[in-house]
């Protein structure tokens, strides 16, 4: 039972809500973690500000935690569960906003933010041009940039942004669209 | 007039509910919207972390003499 409960956390890699019959999860992209750097290191920062304050008060300063009074323990624990709840707004967001790459189609879930979502998805077989972009030393060496998917015709291009190793998505993006223009299956 | 102890078991109370309100959003997108095994385990973390957290104010708020406030 345990065990099964547990199962969830390994066994829905390769599933999602509205997946057709014979459709495989080729990938699953999100933005690169960096991109998701700067807002945790900002929550990290005041996560330590009230040790750091502590640390670095001048010692003139006679300051004991045992003398604290209640009250005060208690406005840092609402600090801390602010912290929380932020921290986790970032990481929704985060996991949410993501790129599905299967047999039959490519799907963006664009989340923005609570209860603000978008979904797109186009057929491979008529994605005609894939491409990554790579802007700036900080996408180079770090190793994200954007993905274009251009389908048939006059529609709309599909920007997938700050993917991680954009060339190896790209590659496997083509490979997929390939294989769906030969009819062959892809894994 | 309102005593001292009622507006801040208001305020408190106000405070925690809308933390239980954002908690259950997130929650909610996580499982709702979730693909793959990421925002599972990012909701069992931020439950775990958010009913932990919670005790603590909960019991430090159960400490204070409310008729006797300071810093």
């Amino acid at each position: 039972m345990i065990r099964r409960l547990l199962n969830i956390f390994n066994y829905s890699e390769g599933h999602f809500q509205g997946q057709e019959v014979g459709e495989n999860v080729v990938l699953l992209l999100r933005r690169h973690k960096f991109t998701v750097l700067f807002p945790l290191s900002f929550l990290g920062l005041l996560a330590v500000l009230p040790l750091a304050i502590w640390v670095f008060l001048p010692p003139s300063i006679d300051f004991d935690l045992n003398t604290l009074s209640p009250l005060f323990w208690f406005i840092l624990s609402l600090f801390y569960l602010f912290l929380w709840v932020l921290l986790f707004y970032f990481l929704t967001l985060y996991s949410l906003n993501t790129v599905i790459v299967t047999n039959h189609r490519i799907i963006e879930n664009e989340q923005r933010a609570f209860f603000s979502r978008k979904v797109s998805e186009l057929h491979v077989y008529r994605v005609q041009d894939v491409s990554a972009h790579t802007h700036g030393l900080i996408e180079t060496f770090v190793g994200y940039g954007d993905i274009y998917v251009q389908t048939a015709g006059s529609e709309r291009e599909f920007t997938f942004k700050k993917i991680g190793n954009p060339e190896e998505v790209k590659d496997r993006i083509m490979q997929v669209v390939s294989a769906s223009q030969d009819g062959a299956t892809i894994k | 007039m309102i005593p001292t102890e009622t507006i801040v078991g208001v305020v408190v109370g106000a405070l925690f509910v809308g933390f239980w309100i954002t908690s259950f959003t997130i929650l909610y997108h996580l499982i709702r919207f979730g693909i793959g095994v990421l925002p599972k385990k990012l909701a069992v973390l931020f439950l775990v972390g958010a009913i932990s957290l919670f005790t603590w104010s909960i019991i430090l708020f159960a400490r204070l003499d409310l008729n006797n406030i300071s810093l």
